[in-house]
């Protein structure tokens, strides 16, 4: 072989897509984990900057109770099977609790008077309920609105950034 | 403007085959036979052919080819035959970007996917509607499809008002395009699906989503409303105001809807995306 110039091409980058009542938890610092069209739903990402893991779960409903199938088959879809899950997964991978940044977005309402249908409230005072009761504080948070949302954890620095629907994506 | 004005003034009518819109009349009846269903279809030869094709792909996983249009409704059935044919001869006009809504490519025809399907989970769950499955799938793959002709109409002017209304001054989306224009997506639908001659429920149904009637009996608009809310719930909700739908409390209080009911739905929805996404690769 003829010994010429060496190019050094960075592999690109990974994206892990976490679909609705799904969860990534990864520790590849080369990827992005990203979720898409976050409306009433809420995404809750969770990162490291120590160990460089990090999780994006993309919870429908607050309360497994409606379904105890869908609780065990589904444990995603729920806030109060989803969010343990996520945190656990990142715990295995080597993550600090006490060092865990936590960013929520989501929760978009439908114009609901009466608020039967706010599921985006009802999601967002669920997963506070859980946090308080586990002593653990939102860092940065976007609730809310009349948009969808794509949410984007990058595992390389843990900065997370929000794009609704013709708009450029911003840091959240 | 009004609704008819608009269709009329509008260039691009999305174009459909005149065997679909066939197929679509028959569901007024009570009962339709295989054999209606295989004659509406043999009228159009382009419409055959994709839908044997979509018939020997991989996602029906038949053992043996199907090479004729009787063969197909007689092994799937009439309702999954229906289900198909909409699919094909709707799927290529709504998958175009829609711009003035910041909707891109594929996302309208996801939305009105996830839409039928749920309108199939609706019926099922609030069974005193008594609405048949194949009806209330056809509503909701249609319910949105005023946009097509509406977003030309919506100059970069409408465009900002709408907004403005939306975002300041709490309208929906539909009611910000009232107040501007003098007509909403829904009226548009229901003008463009009244000159294709379909059935009065069906124009209905498109034409009231955003404000169903419920007397002196619920009629077929309350299932695409509850249908589209419970699409959006679910995350099938495009365009940068996905979420600027007004819930018609009258429905919630006429049906007795309950949160936990709402969340059922809503789980339902998102079991049905599986078969959406089948859909999506047939069109």
């Amino acid at each position: 072989m003829t010994p010429g110039r060496t190019w050094v091409i960075a592999p690109p980058r990974r994206s892990f897509v976490v679909g609705v009542a799904d969860m990534v938890a990864s520790n590849d610092a080369n990827a992005d984990i990203i979720t898409y069209s976050l409306g009433s739903c809420l995404g809750i990402a969770i990162y490291d900057p120590v160990k460089k893991v990090g999780g994006l779960l993309h919870i429908m409903l607050p309360d497994s109770k409606i379904d105890a199938a869908k609780a065990v088959s589904s444990p995603f879809m729920f806030v109060d099977t989803g969010v343990p899950r996520l945190f656990h997964s990142a715990y295995d991978l080597g993550a600090d609790r006490n060092r865990l940044i936590v960013k929520v977005a989501g929760g978009s309402q439908l114009l609901d008077e009466k608020g039967i249908f706010n599921i985006g409230e009802r999601n967002f005072i669920a997963l506070n309920a859980l946090f308080a009761l586990k002593g653990i504080p939102i860092h940065a948070k976007e609730v809310g609105g009349v948009s969808s949302r794509t949410m984007r954890l990058d595992l390389s620095n843990g900065n997370v950034t929000i794009k609704p629907p013709g708009v450029a994506a911003y840091p959240l | 403007m009004t609704a008819i004005e608009l269709v009329n003034k509008v260039k691009n009518l999305p174009p459909v085959s005149n065997a679909a819109l066939k197929l679509v009349s028959l569901l007024e009846q009570p009962a339709v036979s295989n054999d209606e269903v295989v004659h509406a279809l043999k009228c159009d030869n382009v419409l055959t052919a994709k839908l044997l094709r979509a018939c020997n792909s991989p996602y029906f996983g038949l053992e043996e080819p199907v090479s004729s249009v009787d063969q197909a409704v007689f092994i799937l059935g009439h309702q999954q035959i229906l289900h198909i044919v909409l699919t094909l001869a709707f799927g290529s006009a709504m998958v175009v970007p829609l711009p003035a809504y910041a909707v891109e490519a594929n996302e309208l025809w996801r939305h009105s996917l996830v839409t039928a399907t749920a309108a199939e989970s609706v019926v099922e769950s609030f069974s005193n509607l008594s609405v048949e499955g194949p009806v209330a799938f056809t509503v909701g793959l249609l319910h949105d499809i005023g946009k097509l002709v509406l977003s030309q109409a919506l100059t970069v002017e409408y465009q900002s008002e709408i907004r403005r209304l939306v975002e300041q001054n709490n309208f929906s989306r539909a009611e910000a395009e009232k107040a501007t224009i003098g007509t909403d997506h829904a009226e548009v639908g229901a003008q463009l699906l009244q000159s294709w001659h379909l059935p009065e429920d069906i124009v209905e149904a498109v034409g009231n989503h955003h404000s169903p009637l419920l007397k002196p009996r619920p009629r077929l608009s309350v299932v695409t409303h509850l249908a589209n809310c419970a699409a959006h719930l679910a995350g099938s909700a495009p365009g940068w105001d996905g979420y600027a739908v007004r819930v018609n409390e009258d429905v919630v209080k006429t049906l007795a809807i309950t949160p936990d009911r709402i969340d059922l739905l809503i789980v339902a929805v998102r079991d049905s995306f599986d078969k959406v996404d089948g859909f999506m690769t047939m069109s």
